[in-house]
């Protein structure tokens, strides 16, 4: 140890170390609750969520943090300045820093550029993760790679899981990796109904430079993340950024002029634990696993707020003093419960967390509920699977199903049953929304119609989500499986169609499978976005290269091959021949394009293929069949056609019947490929039989 | 001619459970060393042993005593007299004679009434050094894991410059095995990849991690399960085991409308039936794996680190191959019969075979020469391949050529990077470079690589 310990001084002394803690979720996965609490002061097993994330940040001796707070800023600022983080004996400096306006990691990190907080290596971090993994151990790991790779401006802190454990949260990203230097070359995050949920796409060029790569599924994303300077101001050059990994990391990667990169650190340790409580399914699952102890030692007992005073019995039940349990009440296992709570008779609670000052009445069934502080439920009422948020009051005899989630002072019956996955709110709560959301209307009907429906006393309405713009099938179906109490069973039962089509099966596509596109639908997408492209690039008088570098760029998002390109560019620079003056104007056609042709016509199948595209364009009208033997000879002399490849479409075309319009066109071609024969004799009489071939 | 069994010191254990077939009908791409003037492809000396007998050597180190080599009826006299009169090897050789045309799977097919038990299938250009032990392991690991298929990979060795007219364009295999390196997953021959390979989503749901590999090479070599077998005979449109059979395998691994629609699952159910049978009846049957077969199509990979040298399946190759195979025998590297002028010099990493003489200030460096060659005065050899009954008169220089059988290279001869056909006779003073030299009743050089690679 003695040699490490100055290195680290030395470190320490040179630079201070950061973190940037984003203390907002940009989503609406734990409303009704995260309208009047910020997601990262939610209580967890009784504690806010943001005081696993100091504690993990104190143990790897972190000096400053940079808090920005979008939605309830002021909450944030009041809690941390009475907790004990603000205190003299606090490890770190906290600063906080509020932007209302920002509603995405791209927006806060623009805004941490353009302040010039940061002039270290930083750590990017959530204030809502729950982790006690060894940061330090990352840092140095992130550093160490610095020396070396200039280049690498982040880490991402990453543990092996499958994909269908409960902390992964369904995130479904695929890390291509070089397993001997942790380079995360690509990253690829299938979306639903898209291509990329089908295939991964990797480009060949990977491996010239990673000979073996790694594809790693199994990795879950901890949401931490090691970052150097150069990444704010990366966001701030791509102000188009808004998610750190679907935009910032592959926009990044796959950038031909960056030549940034990014790193994987998988979590070694086989007891290290980190997630990031994302949503209701998240909050279930890091909380039972707080309890079962896999957070060790951010475990209840170790009573991380001041004036915590849990004591860890039997079977994972931990309690507080002033406790009041009736002796015919049973706390099973895996129960968390606070001070100046009272549990009545016959009742039975087991994978749960109560908060402080509950009061449970006789004949109460809790299971897998979790009771914020100062919640009542009276008598014979079950709970099963749900949030039940701060002050709310279920009348007795109601029962709440599965996966609900109840805001703040919610009143709920006497004698109702609130159905699964049901989100309920206060009338107020929603009215207040609702002045501030210009999206009022539906709130409005549904308090009408609610007022009576959850018992005599209720002041409930459901909580209506406002429109968020991304709500493509990948967005629904991650709001849904990232539900408490999510049914996955019902979910997951239309992906089977998807992975086994049973249409990909005849032997002869078997061999191309990999490489066929994607539906009609997008391709029409693309279509028109290349269209576009070269329309503006004709109006505007675009230069080749960028062009091309724009096409380059649609045909990788939309893994698309060349052929998809010529396929709609080629008719469209035809389309600038004015065929009254057929020689000067494709002359000049090509002149300016012919480059640009050349470009994207490659092997000979391409050459192929071009004339085939060539020849349907001028099918299309009686007028263009003079167009075509000028084009032909114009994409031989450019080289972009090659004399064999020519000869051999021509005789290979001829030798099929030919008719009408195609047949006119190949007696077009006939001089040219009279010419042609004639050249070649010339030029090896030696070898006759040579085109026999 | 060639003592085999110098290198293997003690005899394996017989294996009876397994059939082998060596495949070595097609000429394949080494036009012009395999013309019908010269030798069949199986009998091209590499390191002055024919290639046939490194397979044949491979399969005697395993144990395996019961070989079927199929032959084409164009080679079917000297490869005959080969494996029946100077073949040394102790196991049992079946010859049989097969259309010159049959592609791999068609061999297989029309072999399928000779086959009753699980089998392995090798090229006969499949080079590897005798003396290593990783042939039995290949097969203990197919008997461990006990997949339907069990293909061996190799980490081919670096070219040493090659030789002959052709430079090879050499293609990466893309090879996706799973975290224990076992499984075979993916497979895709780089000349049929364009731009990007798609990997398949399930195939990542099903194998979460996922090595995708450049460095490998297919050997060709695989331990199959009968059933194979019963899949090649009823599927008549798969032609090539390597392009066709195996990677049908490979993708209906995590694809089960594959399995249903191409009838795997139909032929695995009927071979764990007979399986079954075959356990309840001869309880004593030594022929049969003792294991059930796995419910779960499997297809694994053995890959040999070290031992696996490569395929002679081109000129360059062939080439690389003799140069490599050359260091295996130190002892004999030049022949004792031979007659070597001390005033010229063999190089430490060349051979010369029997018989052959070799006159004064002649340098022989980085070649193997073969029997019965007379090497005149003042002859520069590097690189090259010599096969047998060579005569190179005084002052030519060779440098990586390859020149087949009975060929004449005449006084001061320049010859660079060429292949000369069987019998042919290099006028004095030529000057060539990258060029094929053969007979004149084959039309031209030109014509003659086109109608081989066409």
């Amino acid at each position: 140890m003695p040699p490490k310990k100055p290195k680290q001084q030395n470190i320490e002394a040179e630079e201070k170390l950061s973190v940037v803690m984003i203390a907002d979720s940009f989503d609406q996965q734990m409303m009704p609750l995260t309208q009047t609490t910020p997601r990262c002061l939610l209580p967890l097993c009784n504690v806010p969520l943001i005081e696993y994330t100091f504690e993990l940040l104190a143990i790897a001796g972190i000096e400053e943090i940079f808090i920005f707070c979008c939605i309830h800023a002021q909450k944030i600022k009041d809690y941390i300045a009475q907790s004990k983080w603000s205190k003299s004996h606090s490890p770190f400096e906290v600063r906080i820093i509020v932007t209302q306006e920002a509603m995405s990691v791209g927006d806060v990190l623009r805004e941490l550029d353009g302040k010039s907080l940061i002039r270290n290596d930083f750590i990017l971090i959530y204030g809502d993760v729950v982790s006690n993994m060894n940061l330090a151990k990352a840092l140095e790991a992130h550093k160490a790679r610095r020396a070396i790779d200039k280049n690498a401006i982040m880490t991402m802190v990453v543990k092996e899981t499958s994909p269908n454990h409960r902390t992964r949260g369904h995130q479904e990203a695929v890390y291509v990796i070089d397993d001997s230097t942790q380079q995360c070359i690509h990253y690829h995050a299938p979306r639903r109904g898209t291509d990329s949920y089908r295939t991964v796409p990797l480009s060949v060029e990977f491996f010239e430079k990673h000979p073996q790569l790694q594809l790693r599924y199994d990795l879950m994303d901890c949401q931490i993340d090691i970052c150097s300077v150069e990444v704010p101001a990366l966001f701030t050059e791509n102000f188009d950024y808004q998610d750190l990994r679907r935009d910032f990391v592959t926009g990044i990667l796959g950038s031909e002029v960056l030549d940034s990169t990014f790193y994987i650190y998988p979590i070694a340790d086989q007891h290290a634990y980190a997630a990031r409580v994302q949503g209701g399914q998240l909050y279930d699952a890091v909380s039972r696993d707080v309890m079962a102890r896999w957070t060790f030692p951010l475990v209840p007992e170790s009573n991380l707020q001041e004036g915590d005073a849990y004591v860890h019995k039997r079977d994972h039940v931990y309690q507080e003093p002033g406790v009041k349990l009736a002796r015919t009440s049973n706390l099973e296992r895996n129960v968390v419960i606070g001070r100046g709570s009272s549990v009545g008779d016959h009742s039975i609670i087991s994978n749960s967390v109560i908060g402080r000052d509950c009061q449970i009445g006789d004949h109460v069934t809790i299971q897998g509920a979790y009771l914020l502080d100062g919640t009542t439920v009276a008598a014979h009422c079950t709970v099963e699977r749900s949030i039940l948020g701060h002050q709310t009051t279920v009348h007795s005899h109601s029962q709440i199903g599965k996966g609900c989630i109840v805001g703040d002072g919610v009143v709920v019956g006497p004698g109702i049953r609130v159905p699964d996955h049901t989100r309920l709110t206060t009338k107020a709560a929603a009215a207040a929304a609702a002045d501030s959301d210009w999206n009022d209307s539906d709130a409005e009907d549904n308090t009408v119609v609610d007022s009576s429906r959850w018992g005599a006393e209720s002041n409930a309405v459901i909580w209506v989500p406002s429109d968020e713009d991304d709500d493509d099938a990948e967005a629904i179906y991650q709001s849904q499986v990232n539900a408490l109490a999510a049914d996955l069973g019902q979910i997951r039962m239309d992906d089977q169609d998807i992975d086994d089509s049973a249409s990909e099966a005849s032997l002869d596509s078997l061999e191309d499978m990999d490489d066929v596109g994607g539906s009609g639908d997008e391709y029409d997408h693309f279509g028109s976005e290349v269209a576009d492209t070269i329309d503006r690039a004709f109006s505007e008088g675009h230069a080749i290269a960028d062009t091309l570098l724009e096409l380059k760029g649609l045909r990788f998002a939309n893994n698309k091959n060349n052929h998809d390109i010529r396929i709609i560019i080629l008719p469209k620079i035809l389309d600038q021949v004015d065929l009254s003056h057929l020689m000067p104007s494709l002359a000049a056609a090509f002149q300016r394009w012919g480059e640009l042709i050349a470009s994207v016509v490659n092997s000979d199948q391409d050459q192929a293929d071009t004339l085939s595209i060539v020849k349907d364009f001028c099918l299309v009208d009686r007028a263009r069949v003079d167009l075509f033997l000028p084009c032909v000879k114009r994409l031989y002399d450019a080289d972009i056609v090659e004399e064999d490849m020519l000869l051999q479409w021509h005789q290979a075309a001829v030798a099929e019947k030919l008719t009408g319009g195609e047949l006119l066109l190949h007696q077009k071609l006939q001089p040219l490929i009279n010419w042609l024969l004639e050249a070649e004799e010339e030029d090896d009489d030696d070898s006759e039989d040579e085109d026999s071939d | 001619m060639f003592s085999l069994d110098q290198t293997t010191s003690a005899k394996p254990q017989v294996v009876l459970e397994f059939q082998a077939i060596i495949l070595a009908g097609n000429q394949g791409n080494i036009y012009p060393l395999a013309a019908d003037d010269n030798l069949p492809k199986a009998l091209l000396p590499i390191a002055n042993r024919p290639m046939i007998a490194y397979p044949l050597q491979w399969l005697e180190a395993t144990g395996i005593q019961n070989i079927i080599v199929a032959i084409c009826s164009s080679s079917e006299a000297k490869l005959t007299h080969y494996l029946r009169n100077v073949y040394e090897g102790s196991a049992h050789i079946d010859i049989v004679t097969v259309d010159e045309h049959f592609s791999t799977a068609e061999v297989l097919r029309y072999l399928a009434p000779r086959i009753f038990q699980d089998f392995i299938v090798l090229p006969c250009d499949a080079v590897a050094n005798p003396q290593t032990a990783y042939p039995q392991r290949f097969l203990d690991s197919y008997r461990s894991a006990n997949p339907a298929l069990t293909a061996l990979f190799y980490e081919p060795p670096k070219s040493e410059g090659g030789g002959g007219s052709t430079k090879d364009s050499e293609w990466p295999l893309y090879v996706g095995l799973d975290a224990t390196q076992q499984r075979l997953l993916y497979m895709r021959p780089g000349d049929r990849v364009k731009e990007a390979l798609n990997l398949r989503m399930p195939l990542l749901r099903k194998f979460t991690r996922l090595n995708l590999v450049t460095h490998l090479q297919d050997a060709h070599i695989y331990v199959c399960k009968k059933w194979i077998l019963d899949l090649v005979v009823q599927k008549k449109e798969l032609t090539s085991f390597q392009k066709d059979v195996l990677p049908l395998l490979v993708r209906a691994q995590c694809r089960p409308s594959l399995l249903e629609t191409e009838g795997i699952s139909a032929i695995m159910d009927a071979a764990r039936q007979r399986h079954k049978y075959n356990q309840s009846v001869h309880e004593w049957s030594t022929t049969v794996a003792d294991d059930p077969m796995e419910p779960e199509l499997r297809v694994n990979l053995y890959i040999a680190s070290s031992g696996f040298m490569g395929r002679a399946d081109s000129v360059p190759h062939y080439c690389d191959l003799n140069k490599h195979a050359s260091r295996l025998f130190p002892d004999d590297r030049v022949a004792k019969s031979a007659e070597i002028n001390s005033r010229s010099q063999i190089g430490a990493d060349s051979m010369v075979g029997n018989l052959t003489k070799v006159d004064e200030r002649t340098s022989v460096k980085k070649s193997v020469i073969g029997a019965h060659c007379v090497i005149g005065k003042n002859v520069k050899i590097v690189n090259s391949v010599l096969m047998d009954y060579i005569t190179v008169e005084d002052g030519a220089k060779l440098d990586g050529c390859v020149i087949c059988n009975n060929a004449k290279i005449q006084a001061k001869a320049q010859l660079k990077d060429c292949e000369v056909g069987a019998s042919l006779v290099v006028d004095p003073e030529t000057q060539a470079k990258n060029e094929r030299i053969v007979s004149s009743f084959i039309p031209s050089g030109e014509e003659g690589m086109q109608v081989n690679f066409g």
